[in-house]
């Protein structure tokens, strides 16, 4: 009689659940895990562009501080002396004291790089998420209870004269209900806090896509200016002297460079960004409408993102060698 | 490095200084690739004159082009510091809290079946250690 009502009310969780979930958290564990890499290799190459923008504000300011005999090559107020924490350099115009640089400078966009590194945790969050194995690890921890309660009833049976044959086998047939009952309530809590999370960060996602869009664009205007350059130069240099098969070569080389820096488009990564999140975020919402296209939209996002990665890691190693 | 606007504003301002440099500066390399298709139209080498000329046009191509690197760099500084930067990883902090959360929550049901799972265990041990005493 008991046990019927334990079967009952297990039933019952169990419809609730199955009705709650509606899909399942591990459909969504490829594409999840794919945008996080994605997410991971565009703040890898976020990182090399601002620390090859910020090379190259340090050169111009080397160069102002050579140069330009308004600008006083001084330390930073309080600094470089006995007691000082810090020995800093500034370079300063005495007419705008209050815009003195330090040099070497910070990187320039140190906190759009914090905002991606968030981005990057975020989206390493829902990957965590829908890795969790806490279910699984519940459901080996319920079936062992269950297989200790069969024991303890054995046990008190023998002890009653009564014998093990009249203590039913239920650690079997419980334990999968409850099992299964556990693991939809995991599922759900995992689909709410992806639902949720999503939800919440999609409209700021977007807002960062606007700047991270603004800082691929200048940050990658900076290594076309000069790539450019040097490619316009060199083939002048050879219309200078048309025999010269070093200059030929020369020539050829730089146009290889720049051509290679033109295949990666960093502001469509970001833009995709912003593209597979609200597709995932849809997706989410609604699954049996927008899952092909949610990884669809992650899956080309993660291209570009792998291409502007190796361009920013090429053109950083390209500078240092300079 | 104040606070001076949104990203859009920013980006929108700065692209638009940056097309008229850009139109500036093909205008120079057009006016260099005219010497060399002069030259070759008449099928004799670049001259010491079409050099001289070249060398100043780059020499104003490379001004333009150093106004672009700084009008670039301004630009990043000046999105480093928009108004967005700080809101959008305020709100970005707090679901990143909701989702940490959410792992310590599911980790909790692992280990409140684990220690169901102690107990059950240490009670049929005890039980079967009375048994035994009984018998």
């Amino acid at each position: 009689m008991r046990g019927s009502s334990i079967s009952k009310r297990l039933c019952a969780a169990a419809a609730l659940a199955f009705a709650l979930a509606a899909c399942n958290a591990t459909d969504y564990a490829k594409p999840i895990s794919t945008f996080a890499d994605a997410t991971t290799a565009a703040d890898a190459a976020l990182t090399d562009l601002s620390t090859a923008a910020t090379d190259k504000f340090a050169q111009q300011l080397l160069q102002r501080a050579r140069t330009d005999p308004g600008i006083v090559v001084t330390q930073s107020q309080g600094d470089c002396d006995v007691r000082s924490a810090h020995c800093r350099i500034v370079l300063m115009d005495p007419n705008a004291p209050t815009q003195a640089q330090v040099y070497p400078p910070p990187q320039v966009i140190g906190d759009l790089l914090l905002v991606m590194g968030e981005i990057r945790d975020y989206a390493q969050n829902l990957a965590a998420i829908v890795a969790d194995d806490s279910a699984a690890q519940a459901q080996a921890s319920v079936t062992a209870t269950l297989g200790s309660v069969q024991t303890l009833a054995n046990t008190v049976a023998a002890l009653d004269k009564k014998g093990t044959t009249t203590v039913p086998a239920f650690a079997t047939p419980v334990g999968s209900a409850v099992n299964w009952v556990l693991g939809e309530y995991v599922n759900q809590v995992k689909l709410n806090a992806l639902r949720t999370a999503t939800r919440e960060a999609d409209p700021v996602m977007q807002r960062a896509v606007g700047l991270f869009e603004g800082a691929a664009f200048f940050g990658f205007e900076l290594q076309r200016r000069e790539l450019s350059s040097i490619a316009t130069k060199r083939i002048d240099d050879y219309s200078r002297d048309r025999g010269n098969a070093t200059k030929l070569e020369a020539a050829v080389a730089a146009a290889h460079a720049y051509n290679e820096l033109l295949t990666a488009n960093p502001t469509d990564t970001f833009k995709k960004m912003g593209a597979a999140h609200a597709a995932l975020t849809d997706a989410l919402q609604h699954p049996d409408l927008s899952l092909p296209q949610a990884i669809a939209a992650i899956q080309s996002f993660a291209k570009d993102a792998q291409t502007l990665a190796m361009v920013a890691k090429n053109l950083n190693a390209l500078n240092a060698k300079k | 490095m104040s606070d001076i606007g949104s990203a859009d504003a920013i980006i929108t301002a700065a692209k638009a200084v940056l097309v008229n440099l850009e139109t500036l500066s093909g205008q120079i390399q057009g006016e260099i690739e005219a010497i060399k298709l002069a030259a070759a139209r008449e099928r004799r080498p670049l001259s010491e004159a079409d050099g001289n000329r070249m060398d100043a046009l780059e020499a104003d191509k490379d001004k333009v082009g150093d106004a672009i690197d700084e009008l670039s760099i301004e630009t990043l500084i000046k999105l480093n510091n928009s108004s967005d930067v700080a809101a959008i990883k305020e709100k970005l902090d707090s679901v990143n809290g909701g989702l940490s959360g959410t792992l310590t929550r599911l980790r909790k049901i692992a280990r409140t079946a684990a220690t169901a799972a102690q107990v059950a265990d240490g009670l049929a041990q005890l039980a079967q250690t009375a048994a035994a005493l009984a018998v």
